[in-house]
């Protein structure tokens, strides 16, 4: 699902130039679960945002679900992005404004799915995510785990093949983190593509494989036992 | 600590220079503004405070009640100046005044037509402070036919040597000596003349004592008279004692409850209640002006609060690190106002240079009758009123700001983006609403001052499209003769036709009342507009005669004795009389032969009044000459060398009758222009505040519009997010406007007796324009709010 190729990116400013991936080469298969780590500014979040197509590389090569998309305009890349990658973010990323019916509809609504289809598929993840009771809640109403949960609820409704989660626990208790984790794998077993950054040395043995990552270089690949016994 | 403060501040607008380049220009021209008012202001209440006595110098009035109305008028008898002045020892001095309009200036063979020729008494000179350039007071005006020039005059006509002693040839008098050359008097003085000619010359020869009778005050009221008042003399002194005159001599055989009053010379310009309706006028355009000039500083500040407010978020960071390590909060708040002090002292700076732009660039000064400029070093009071500018406006506009930023909680600031900022939003939008209402408002009576103009400019008038020259045959002398020249300029191929008139429009025109027949045979009086013109007037004019014939004959005096004249009279006149057959019909002087369309004389301000036509018994001094299209210039050349032969040292003055009927619409013209500037102005600021709210609004949605982007919104779906609820404000500030609008529009039109229709369409247009440009303005921002890479907003959190 996921292939690159000698992935550089480099961020320039007046004065300096400062590499913050390079010659990556990774590759992610559909169904696949991936924890990347590392430890602050070694490139984590800039690799997920360029495998999210937030972003693009400045060198090299980077096959999304079989397109080469290292050189997507921002308009290509938004229209593979919406129908296929959801997100989930440390900081949860709900719009306060919104209840929590409406942040969920959202993907949906700039997919322009009808809008009996879209109150079907909503009611359906949130039942899932035993969110039913909290539908006309506002975020700031809600605890965070109770809010990583919308945040998930609003990564799976466009049902993506792949999901990138941002260190999905680093603003949660350790109850709550378990919860989100529970979850993910749970999507995982099901079929779901994860890719997700944390620092949390237990939560990334939920994951199939473990990518270390240090100034930009890909270091080490770990394959985690318990799914190859 | 101040130099921390320049530094920190100049580091602050160097990082954001486009919103601090806005904020800056937004309030400097509100200060620009401010400083035009306060010049303006300035220069309307100092009318006639120049004079040393100004204090005890007061105008004469005369209170009159004819058929049951009362009025004041200032003109009033030669003789009661004098009168009064015999009857009551605390007049000091006194001054009459009368005008002698247009008049013909001879000097040896050179001729100049000049206006604002005044009689005067010697007495101006002790009532009045006039500097004299040459000759003195005592020697100035004393004898019969002396005059005073002014400066320019003075130059005009003799360059730069001593006049004194040289003699003018004046039209229809003797010859006059120069005994003086004065300054010109100052733009805020009330009379404004060009010079002064020796009032007793009018009486020369005549028995004085015989004229000035307080039985005849009641007559010839056509002079002004100023008194000079002795120390601790009032006006209801004066009232008291001009009551005794009254009882003593004018009770008896008083027909118009003559009273006299008089009125401080400093009141004249604004709160006078002799000419009530142009001081009015005068107060209320003072009022109206220093109203929108307060309303555009007003708004400018607002804006300035609006921007910086917006700019919150990214001030907030470096408050709460500032707190942390230990700042107070009357430090921040002392440190965030010396900012704006700063600030607005850069605004004030650019508010000079956009003042001076703006009172030399723009018709501003000629708008409004004035020659402002922008000059420290003559005017302390500007210098006064630029401190009270900048320290105002810095604490007005810097405290909010200053309290706002340094209330914010450190831990807050710290944590997140920006502070809780929903604090004021309505009072922010509310202030945007009325800022569009009233930039609406100024653009669509822009759009309704253009669309009566045109109204006017298009309307049939009632004469010829072809030019029409008017030549002026002021000379008693030369208008004895003056039929040579009209017959000499008809056989020249360029001029159609010509005849001669005593009036041409906006020249004055007169009215008489006389007896009209009225449909049952009896005589009744009538007051109508009359015309004196020959037969040829309604060829030359274009004219169109609607029923029976042109004169036939030329009158005498016996006719006018007789009452066998030949009269026309305009379609009006007849459905003022309700004739059904005009033709035949009698006057008092007369019969009527024909009957011509209505045409205007006057102005659309006013209706077409009904008119008769005569023809003169005497030339006239206005020869009309209808020219035939194309070739003008050639034509004019050879109107004025056939003028040159016939009138040798008479200078040819001459107008066109489209230019004539065009300076009827100068004031609504300026009005016009002046609504124009300020319209723009208005919209020109408003989009500043909504730029500002935009901006804000746009800051404090960043992380909105990063998620909104990452789930897949297209830059359509955000930028219509972003400028739907702007767009909806306007539309709000639209529906508010339009009936404000529509009320003011009616009454400016009040001013018309024939007017545009006001018509949906200006609103659609004011509106859909003012949407227009406001969705420009947020667009751009939102476009580019739209198109920033999501994850720069969702990075750091």
């Amino acid at each position: 699902m996921i292939q690159t190729k000698n992935l550089k990116k480099i961020y320039t400013t007046e004065e300096v130039e400062t590499s913050a991936l390079n010659q990556i080469n990774l590759s992610v298969k559909e169904g696949e679960f991936v924890a990347v780590m590392g430890p602050s500014g070694c490139g984590k979040s800039t690799l997920l945002n360029i495998l999210g197509l937030l972003d693009n590389p400045s060198e090299g090569e980077y096959h999304f679900v079989g397109h080469e998309v290292s050189k997507f305009s921002e308009r290509q890349r938004a229209h593979l992005r919406k129908a296929n990658i959801g997100f989930v973010f440390q900081s949860f990323n709900l719009i306060d404004e919104l209840t929590v019916f409406e942040n969920i509809e959202l993907p949906l609504l700039y997919l322009k799915v009808g809008s009996g289809e879209r109150k079907k598929k909503v009611l359906e993840v949130m039942e899932r995510m035993q969110l039913i009771p909290r539908k006309n809640h506002f975020p700031q109403q809600l605890s965070g785990g109770q809010q990583q949960r919308v945040a998930v609820a609003r990564a799976l409704v466009a049902r993506p093949k792949l999901i990138l989660a941002d260190e999905p626990t680093g603003n949660l208790d350790s109850a709550n983190g378990d919860e989100v984790m529970n979850l993910l794998s749970q999507l995982h077993s099901e079929g779901t593509t994860i890719v997700m950054v944390t620092h949390s040395p237990a939560y990334s043995e939920f994951a199939q494989r473990v990518v270390h990552l240090f100034d930009g270089h890909i270091v080490t690949e770990n394959f985690n036992q318990k799914f190859h016994v | 600590m101040i130099k921390n403060l320049i530094k920190q501040t100049f580091r602050g607008l160097g990082r954001d220079k486009f919103h601090s380049l806005i904020n800056i220009f937004g309030l400097g021209l509100g200060i620009a503004c401010c400083l035009i008012g306060l010049l303006f202001v300035q220069s309307e209440l100092s009318y006639d405070r120049h004079h040393a006595n100004h204090e005890r110098i007061f105008r004469y009035g005369v209170e009159m009640t004819i058929g049951g109305v009362t009025s004041i008028q200032s003109g009033c008898n030669p003789g009661a100046g004098p009168l009064l002045k015999d009857f009551i020892p605390e007049i000091e001095s006194l001054v009459r005044i009368g005008y002698l309009g247009e008049t013909l200036v001879r000097q040896k063979d050179r001729a100049f037509s000049e206006e604002n020729f005044l009689w005067a008494d010697p007495g101006i000179f002790n009532v009045f402070s006039h500097a004299f350039v040459y000759g003195n007071p005592q020697g100035a005006l004393q004898r019969d036919n002396t005059m005073v020039l002014t400066r320019s005059l003075a130059k005009k006509i003799f360059g730069d040597r001593n006049p004194l002693g040289e003699v003018l040839g004046i039209e229809n008098q003797d010859p006059f000596e120069v005994t003086a050359v004065i300054a010109d008097p100052p733009e805020n003085d009330q009379l404004q003349f060009s010079a002064l000619l020796s009032y007793s010359t009018q009486f020369k020869g005549l028995d004085q004592a015989q004229l000035f009778q307080p039985s005849k005050l009641s007559g010839d009221m056509g002079d002004e008279v100023y008194f000079l008042f002795a120390p601790g003399f009032t006006a209801t002194d004066f009232d008291r004692k001009a009551r005794q005159f009254y009882e003593k001599y004018q009770a008896a055989s008083d027909s118009i409850h003559y009273r006299s009053l008089v009125e401080p010379l400093t009141a004249i310009h604004l709160r006078s209640i002799i000419d009530s309706q142009q001081a009015e006028a005068n107060s209320r355009f003072l009022l109206w002006f220093c109203g929108i000039v307060l309303l555009i500083l007003f708004l400018a500040g607002v804006n300035y609060v609006n921007l910086t407010t917006s700019r919150a978020g990214k001030r907030a960071k470096e408050i709460g690190v500032k707190k942390v390590i230990g700042s107070s909060h009357g430090q921040l708040v002392l440190h965030l106002l010396g900012e704006s002090l700063f600030f607005v002292f850069l605004a004030l700076l650019a508010g000079i240079v956009l003042a001076q732009g703006i009172l030399s660039l723009t018709p501003l000064n000629q708008v409004i009758g004035k020659h402002l400029t922008v000059n420290f070093l003559a005017n302390p009071l500007l210098r006064l009123g630029l401190l009270a500018i900048w320290i105002v406006v810095s604490l007005l506009a810097g405290l909010y700001p200053a309290f706002y930023l340094a209330r914010i909680s450190p831990l807050k600031t710290l944590k997140t983006r920006s502070g809780g900022q929903a604090a004021g939003r309505l009072l922010r939008q509310s202030l945007l609403v009325m800022q569009f209402v009233i930039a609406i408002g100024a653009v669509a009576l822009t759009f309704l001052m253009n669309r009566q103009l045109n109204f006017i400019k298009n309307r049939d008038l009632g004469f010829t499209k072809d030019p029409v020259v008017m030549v002026n045959v002021t000379d008693a002398d030369l208008r004895k003769r003056s039929a040579v020249y009209k017959n000499e300029i008809l056989r020249l191929p360029g001029v159609a036709a010509a005849s001669f008139s005593d009036s041409v429009p906006g020249s004055g025109f007169t009215g008489y009342a006389f007896k009209w027949e009225s449909n049952n045979g009896e005589m009744q009086g009538h007051a109508f507009g009359s015309l004196q013109a020959d037969k040829d007037y309604f060829a030359t004019l274009g004219i169109r005669l609607v029923a029976g014939r042109n004169f036939s004959r030329l009158p005498n005096r016996q006719d006018f004795k007789d009452g066998t004249m030949e009269f026309i009279v305009s379609e009006n006149l007849v459905k003022a009389l309700g004739w059904e057959d005009p033709i035949g019909k009698r006057c008092q002087y007369g019969t009527v032969v024909g009957v011509v369309r209505n045409f205007h004389y006057h102005s659309l301000h006013r209706d077409v009044r009904p008119t008769y036509i005569v023809q003169p018994l005497e030339m006239q001094p206005y020869l009309n000459v209808r020219l035939r299209g194309g070739r003008i210039r050639e034509s004019l050349e050879a109107l004025r060398s056939k003028w040159t032969a016939f009138a040798p040292g008479y200078p040819f003055v001459y107008s066109f009758l489209d230019q004539r009927l065009a300076r009827f619409y100068e004031q609504d013209q300026k009005q016009q222009k002046l609504a124009t500037i300020f319209s723009g102005l208005c919209l020109l600021i408003s989009c500043l505040g909504l730029f500002a709210l935009a901006s804000f609004n746009i800051e404090q949605r960043t992380k909105e519009i990063g998620i909104r982007k990452t789930l897949g919104a297209s830059i359509v779906n955000l930028v219509l997010l972003l400028t739907r609820k702007f767009a909806f404000w306007v539309v709000v500030a639209n529906l508010l406007a339009w009936p404000l609008t529509y009320w003011a529009m009616k009454q400016w039109l009040q001013n018309f007796a024939f007017r545009a229709t006001i018509g949906i369409g200006i609103f659609f247009l004011s509106g859909l324009s003012t949407l227009a440009i406001a969705l420009l303005t947020v667009g751009y921002r939102s476009i580019k709010a739209a198109r920033a890479n999501p994850i720069d907003s969702l990075r750091y959190e």
